[in-house]
């Protein structure tokens, strides 16, 4: 496929005669890849999602447009197909999203302790929509969760492993996989995902690589208890993989007064802050005080 | 919706290299998609070297076989099984459909407009998952698989996890090669065997000896006919005509 689509060239959509052309490519998943483009017509820039999976394509294509209503959910546009030569190509037109993906964010820069609890909480504020429609997130992962420079929001780009609840989930990352953990079957059930949020929070807040072929989940376990995570914290995440015991609503709950600790003592070390540099200039001035009137004496004294 | 009770059958052979012993895996695999089974591969590559020579045959065996192909390391085994058999299952439907469209109205899915096709596609993606599945996999257990087989058996039994929450009927086979004699294969987990017996099964694997792919192609085969044999079987495909009109 790489082949075929070539840089600059220009594609026309086979039904709604749209006409893009090929800027970049902006990388590949599962059977797809995806291309920036620019429309002919208003130069506007767009993602374009191409496979040749018409299947799978498809089903990413309704469910888009099912959770639109979704702030944490990209934008689809539109669907058609391509020609070249005798072979069809399906694709789909995304709002492109000018930023780094949270795993390569991650990578770069350390996020803050509050910055990585109200991702959780955006995230969850998403499944709860995904749960109360009926369906499953399934492969949520961090690849898939775009940080949007410009806007400062955070896009799922990626409704590849959404599925209905009571079926079986489909698409999986070990790292993030409750079965390969050990810790529960891959059964389309709210746990199922509260399971693979947990491990993202893992994985933002105590900052190490999760291998489930080369570790068992008592040494993430250790890694959690060794950090320097609030006890709280460690606790919530210990029973979330071990049980998944809390509800979505309870989890969020937890995570929200962790993060409105986490506020509070931000507040307080500005606080903290502030006093520190009201007493140093006190300080500062009082010694000019006494300078100056040392200063005056001395003159004083030598008139 | 009322589904019919169809079958798909499938062989997936797990390998990490190629075939030296006995006849022809590609013929083996021709054969069986004459008989309606479709046979897809799995190549285990090495995370360190790249030889990427030998692997032709993984190509040529899937695509006499009507299936699909996929290169993986050991680790995502598990994961690359369960997606090719899916592949196979959708991929099976889709055709079938289109040859029913064809007939019907004289089209296939890709000449509708995006509109109608999903509707229908819509249908296919949700029969896939319930559909009934009759599906052997073929293990490598060749002399070279001897540092890999610790994974392998940890992804077969992951996999039946996954497959256990399959909403349509699933018959699973695992199949060694070669078995004692250097020519034979060594059936690990018969389509109704209890699954609880699978994991001593699995640790009776003894990786050694060459790779006799076509017998255990051909082993394959004999194995899904005989059992379907004995199954009251009923093949007919799915009722398109409520979304054909």
């Amino acid at each position: 496929m790489q082949e075929a689509l070539g840089i600059s060239e220009v594609v026309t959509g086979k039904w709604n005669k749209n006409q893009y052309r090929i800027l970049k490519r902006l990388g590949a998943g599962g059977t797809a890849e995806v291309f920036l483009v620019e429309r002919e017509k208003d130069k506007q820039t767009f993602a374009m999602k191409v496979s040749q999976d018409n299947l799978s394509l498809n089903r990413e294509y309704q469910l888009l447009r099912k959770f639109h209503f979704i702030e944490f959910v990209v934008n689809v546009h539109e669907m058609d197909d391509f020609h070249i030569g005798n072979e069809v190509f399906h694709y789909l037109l995304l709002d492109y999203i000018d930023g780094d993906d949270l795993k390569s964010y991650v990578e770069k820069v350390k996020l803050k302790m509050i910055t990585i609890l109200g991702i959780i909480l955006i995230i969850l504020k998403g499944l709860e929509e995904f749960h109360r429609a009926g369906y499953i997130l399934g492969d949520l992962k961090l690849e898939n969760i775009m940080f949007d420079r410009e806007k400062k929001q955070i896009k799922l780009i990626d409704l590849g492993g959404v599925v209905e609840k009571t079926g079986t989930i489909k698409e999986y990352t070990p790292a993030y996989d409750r079965a390969t953990w050990k810790c529960g079957t891959r059964k389309a059930e709210e746990s199922y995902d509260l399971f693979t949020l947990t491990m993202i929070l893992v994985k933002l807040a105590v900052g190490e690589n999760l291998n489930p072929h080369k570790e068992r989940k008592e040494d993430v376990f250790f890694k959690v208890q060794a950090s320097d995570l609030r006890e709280e914290l460690k606790k919530l995440i210990i029973d979330m993989m071990k049980t998944q015991q809390y509800s979505r609503r309870e989890f969020a709950k937890e995570i929200n007064e962790l993060y409105n600790k986490e506020k509070h003592s931000l507040i307080e070390q500005r606080l903290l802050k502030r006093d520190s540099i009201i007493n140093n200039l006190f300080k500062v001035s009082l010694g000019l005080l006494i300078l100056t009137t040392c200063f005056l004496l001395v003159t004083k004294g030598l008139s | 919706m009322e589904m019919e009770r169809g079958m798909i059958k499938e062989i997936i052979l797990v390998t990490d290299g190629q075939s030296n012993i006995g006849g022809n895996p590609v013929e083996a695999a021709r054969k069986a998609f004459r008989k309606n089974i479709t046979v897809s591969t799995i190549g285990i590559i090495d995370q360190k070297e790249q030889r990427e020579e030998p692997f032709q045959e993984v190509v040529n065996i899937a695509n006499a076989g009507g299936g699909h192909y996929e290169y993986t390391y050991i680790d995502n085994l598990s994961q690359t099984i369960h997606s090719i058999s899916h592949k196979t299952v959708t991929s099976t439907i889709q055709e079938a459909v289109n040859k029913q469209l064809k007939e019907l109205i004289g089209n296939d899915l890709n000449q509708m407009p995006p509109d109608s096709r999903s509707k229908i596609l819509n249908y296919i993606d949700h029969y896939s998952d319930e559909v009934s599945l009759c599906c052997c996999i073929l293990l490598d257990c060749s002399g070279s698989m001897s540092t890999k087989i610790q994974s392998a058996r940890h992804a077969i039994l992951d996999m039946l996890d996954s497959f256990k929450n399959r909403k349509g009927e699933i018959k699973l086979a695992v199949v060694a090669f070669p078995g004692e004699q250097v020519d034979t294969c060594k059936l690990l987990h018969h389509f109704d065997d209890e699954l609880s017996q699978m994991e001593r099964n699995l640790y009776q694997m003894k990786p050694k000896g060459g790779t006799p792919t076509a017998t255990a192609i051909e082993y394959a085969i004999k194995l899904i006919e005989e059992y379907r044999r004995n199954e009251k079987s009923n093949d007919e495909m799915i009722p398109l005509d409520e979304y054909a009109g």
